[in-house]
């Protein structure tokens, strides 16, 4: 066997078992989700399934209760993803030191990875209740009135936003953490010696050599986002009047609170579309040269 | 060098910031100790107006956690951790492995293959549920660990993220040790895994709390009593028809908090400078 | 020659049709119910109370198992939702909730009764509960437990705001414009910028199970037409507008109802003795009492209101049993379905768990039991009994109550966090119209 015939092997069979896992437990269920995107109920006949080609897409591109959808999912993904990122960014950089003082701050920023976001969301209900929460209470120590929260159209996405966040941030500072250590600390000295500040390291040093976690970061938290369900369910299930109803919660109502397996399925394949896009601009924003033998 | 009277200020500043997030992370904790040992209709009572007994147990019960315990809190959290211990062995060396592939090789179908790799993690699971579950019962493995454990292995966050840390390191590592005569699987497990301590731990951690975490999945296939995993035992004990046992659900969050947390804190020190010096990159 | 061999062969093919038969009953030995995690507890309070066990029995009389599978209550339905949708052919009896019924039997998700039960078997349930039971003039699942609603106040917060106790006769009862007043002095009892008493509290707060007795007593309707395929002109008439203005008004208006609080937490909130009056289900009895009996809770129970020149009616209904048409073992399924419905497992039942009982059994049990002479109990007697037979109103038969339920509800929460009634009403309408082409 050739040099060039043992390393495509290689390639393969280093791939083989996790990418028979994804395609068995992922792949195929997502083309059968594809393909049932294409069908749908036919309740005059006891709910057998026929072919309905693009109709689905039709019904839902004409329902308003979508394109609302839609809206909401863009606006909470334009403010959470960037913020929460740059949050935990921001997080991992003060707390990347060994001091002692960091290591007490670091074991309370990991303490959210501990809860469920399920159970997280659930005491985050009773702490944003409008009539007696904990953080109304602390906003009236600060003479600051009663906040609606979640009984609010206009705050309960901010809420979501913190409850995930709350989580999220957490989460992700791990990997930057680890990306941020990879960082040879011979580098940082010799920017000290030349003079350069905390903001041009960050921007010279830093950020150059974290570039591929950090696309993995980004592309991640950015998926996390687009399927985040947990506190929406828990918190608000789509409320005030829809002002939390993102496509995913919107898909989960479809398929599990009206029995509508199709509509789902549509709006699922909508989704995927929607992240693959938003995704493949993030790759080409931390454009990468190909490396490999 | 003593610290400037500007750096001092800066590092006063850094140390308020750090602090206000740390409280307002702390903040459901706070509530989750405080309610875990009352009787569930104090939780309420105590809610308003906020005084001392909003977080002052009163009066003080050990019921809550006696009756998740004696419910089977313990048995599940050691099914939860042997799950996630399997997944952790497994998961790490077969997503490594396609990591390293993508990392280090060129191939022909590379981009379509990484292309699922990524599609992989953008499906919400319920668009899969119903073929994941069908084919779960074909392989004849409800109710029994496998359900468990063999789906959640292949993670194409995973790969993903093993994919970045292997493109890190230089490509003269592989060209120094093939020229060494190194076969592949050595390259491999001699040379990279060794190199990428914080990356298999990040990579356990991910893995350690999906099985964690896990409701639903486990929840379809595996809800028989003797298999129940902590999420979905939490649920089966703090949720009623009609009524939610408060105390019980801060109760079991707390204890279930612990558990993660003994198993991440002791690896922090892989996170931070001045410890793991791999000297690599730059 | 001939007569030996035919009698051979005829021993043989009796011998193999008596062998087949008794494999096929055989192989019966176990069938799977689906249920909620509630039963888990319930089953233990049914063999401390009775001496024996609930589904043991039904093994001990016909060899066949009953594998029980429970799931927390919202999981309950999702899980359902997987299994029937794949044809899960594990599946064979499970919990339905009633009002379902329209559209699991539009999907084909569970068998109709037909013959297996028979006419002197249906006889014993009370007749509200087969009727949220048929579709298309069949009988899809079987009526199993039920549910009424009554109204608990809190004895205190009424003497505290100096009102008179209302009487527990349903012939006198209050309206929901006294509940109004009444609400008005308890809230007054609040210090100045504190929020900690309510007036009223609905037990399942904007859940149409809770909220449509408001519109029912106005003489409005259910919301959807009698064939059950469309919503608009029963949704948006002047009585469904006037009951939102009515739901609108005591949280945002009058102030005496609480926004934020979630039906997981509402009795919590009676029990903690911060509500005036609960408008609530017969299932809170039990906790009540315990909350009663460490001192924390002094209360009363009187019927539910109506609004004045309408008529008084009450939510009711609850799960009941059906068979999974993928089911392979459905003659054992309606065994036990018929087991579980029978009048003893039924008055054992009501008596040991304290859920109310579809079978009138359940009215002997009431008359005759002394436990039901005593407070809290005789509400049964005096208020659950009449409500059953005269003002319970079961939800709509509509193939598309999953979309309806969830639409209706999430209108009521709007209209109960601010969200102005005329537009909510429309905009439901509109959603349930597009929801309802596809079952026309």
């Amino acid at each position: 066997m050739t040099d060039k015939s043992r390393k495509l092997v290689a390639a393969y069979a280093f791939l083989l078992p996790a990418l028979a896992g994804l395609i068995v437990f992922r792949i195929l269920p997502v083309i059968n989700a594809l393909i049932g995107s294409l069908f749908e109920i036919d309740y005059g006949h006891g709910g057998a399934m026929r072919f309905a080609g693009i109709m689905n897409f039709i019904n839902l591109f004409t329902d308003f209760v979508f394109w609302d959808s839609v809206k909401v999912t863009l606006l909470f993904n334009v403010i959470i993803n960037p913020l929460q990122i740059a949050f935990a960014l921001l997080m991992a950089l003060l707390v990347q030191q060994n001091t002692r003082l960091n290591r007490s701050f670091r074991s309370f920023y990991m303490l959210p990875l501990g809860v469920s976001i399920t159970v997280a969301s659930a005491i985050w209900a009773i702490l944003f209740n409008p009539n007696a929460g904990l953080v109304n209470g602390i906003l009236q120590l600060a003479r600051i009135s009663s906040q609606p929260f979640l009984t609010s159209s206009v705050q309960a996405i901010w809420c979501i936003i913190i409850v995930a966040s709350w989580y999220g941030i957490s989460y992700w500072l791990i990997f930057l953490l680890a990306g941020l250590q990879e960082i040879s600390q011979e580098l940082y000295e010799a920017a000290v010696i030349d003079g350069s500040n905390a903001w041009t390291t960050f921007w010279r040093i830093t950020l150059p050599l974290l570039k591929r976690v950090l696309l993995f970061v980004i592309v991640a938290d950015t998926s996390a986002n687009f399927l985040l369900f947990a506190p929406i369910y828990v918190l608000t299930k789509g409320g005030p009047q829809g002002s939390t109803n993102t496509l995913m919660y919107e898909m989960f109502t479809s398929v599990f609170v009206h029995s509508n397996l199709p509509r789902g399925l549509t709006i699922s394949t909508v989704l995927l579309v929607l992240m693959l896009i938003v995704i493949q601009f993030e790759f080409r924003l931390f454009s990468e040269k190909e490396r490999g033998t | 060098m003593r610290a400037s009277a500007g750096q001092r200020i800066v590092n006063s500043l850094r140390v308020l910031f750090m602090s206000l997030y740390a409280a307002f992370i702390f903040l459901p904790f706070l509530w989750m100790f405080s309610n875990a040992f009352k009787p569930n209709d104090r939780v309420m009572a105590d809610l308003t107006p906020l005084s001392i007994w909003t977080f002052l147990p009163r009066p003080f019960t050990m019921q809550p956690v006696v009756e998740l315990f004696s419910s089977g809190l313990g048995r599940s959290i050691l099914v939860t951790v042997a799950v996630a211990g399997f997944t952790i062995v497994g998961g790490i060396l077969i997503n490594s492995m396609a990591g390293f592939s993508f990392a280090k090789f060129r191939f022909p179908g590379k981009e379509l293959l990484f292309s699922l790799v990524v599609v992989s993690f953008l499906i919400p699971f319920e668009a899969i549920a119903v073929p994941l579950f069908v084919t779960i019962q074909r392989l004849g493995w409800m109710n029994t660990v496998y359900a468990l454990i063999i789906p959640a292995l292949a993670n194409g966050l995973c790969i993903f993220m093993f994919r970045q840390f292997f493109m890190d390191l230089p490509d003269e590592l592989v060209d120094a040790a093939l020229i060494d005569g190194a076969g592949w699987t050595r390259i491999y497990s001699a040379l990279f895994m060794p190199l990428s301590k914080s990356a298999c731990i990040t990579a356990g951690f991910l893995l350690f709390l999906s099985q964690w975490q896990a409701f639903i999945w486990p929840l379809l296939v595996a809800s028989s009593k003797d298999l129940r995993m902590v999420q979905v035992l939490i649920a089966y004990l703090t949720k009623e028809e009609f009524r939610v046992f408060w105390n019980k659900t801060a109760a079991a969050g707390f204890v279930v908090a612990l558990v993660p947390l003994l198993v991440i804190l002791p690896f922090q020190k892989y996170f931070v400078r001045g410890i793991t010096m791999t000297g690599i990159k730059g | 020659m001939k007569m030996k061999k035919m009698r051979l062969s005829g021993v043989i093919a009796i011998g193999i049709f008596l062998l087949s038969a008794a494999s096929v009953f055989a192989q019966v030995k176990e069938i799977t119910f689906v249920t909620g995690s509630w039963w888990e507890t319930q089953l233990q309070d049914f063999k401390q109370a009775n001496g024996y066990d609930n589904l043991g029995k039904f093994t001990d009389e016909t060899g066949i198992k009953v594998a029980m599978e429970t799931l927390p209550f919202e999981d309950l339905f999702h899980n359902l939702e997987v299994r029937l949708s794949s044809k899960d052919p594990k599946l064979d009896v499970f919990a339905i909730d009633s009002p379902l019924t329209a559209s699991y039997a539009a999907r084909g998700y569970t068998l109709p009764v037909g013959s297996n039960l028979s006419k002197a078997e249906l006889d014993k349930f009370f007749p509200a509960t087969l009727q949220i039971a048929t579709y298309k003039n069949q009988l899809w699942n079987v009526p199993f437990e039920n549910s009424s609603q009554v109204m608990y106040i809190n004895k205190d917060l009424f003497k505290k705001a100096g009102i008179a106790l209302p009487s527990s006769d349903v012939k006198s009862r209050l309206t929901w414009e006294q509940v109004v007043e009444y609400g008005k002095k308890i809230q007054a009892l609040n210090n100045p910028g504190e929020n900690k008493v309510w007036g009223l509290l609905f037990d399942q707060a904007s859940r149409p199970y809770q909220m449509l007795a408001l519109p029912q007593s106005l003489g409005a309707g259910s919301g959807v037409s009698p064939d059950g395929l469309t919503v608009k002109g029963y949704l948006d008439n002047p009585g469904w507008l006037k009951a939102m203005q009515w739901w609108f008004d005591v949280h945002n208006t009058l102030k005496i109802s609480p926004k934020g609080v979630s039906p997981a937490e509402t009795a919590g909130q009676f029990s903690a003795g911060n509500i005036g009056m609960f408008v609530g289900g017969t299932w809170n009895i039990p906790a009540f009492i315990e909350a009663k009996t460490a001192g924390r809770l002094n209360f009363d129970i009187v019927p539910h209101p109506y609004f004045k020149g309408g008529k008084p009616v009450t939510g009711t209904n609850s799960w009941h049993l059906a068979v999974s048409p993928y089911s392979q073992k459905q003659d054992a399924a309606w065994k036990f379905i018929k087991y579980m419905t029978s009048d003893k497992i039924m008055a054992d039942r009501f008596v040991s768990i304290g859920q109310l009982v579809a079978n009138k059994v359940m009215s002997d049990v009431i008359n005759k039991d002394p436990k039901y002479k005593e407070f809290p109990w005789v509400a049964y007697k005096t208020i659950v009994t009449y409500e059953l037979a005269n003002t319970a109103v079961p939800r709509p038969a509509t193939p598309f109550w999953l979309e309806m339920e969830d639409a209706v509800g999430k209108a009521f929460e709007d209209v109960r966090n601010g969200a102005d009634p005329k537009q909510a009403l429309d905009r439901t309408v509109r959603i349930l119209e597009s929801a309802a082409q596809k079952y026309r």
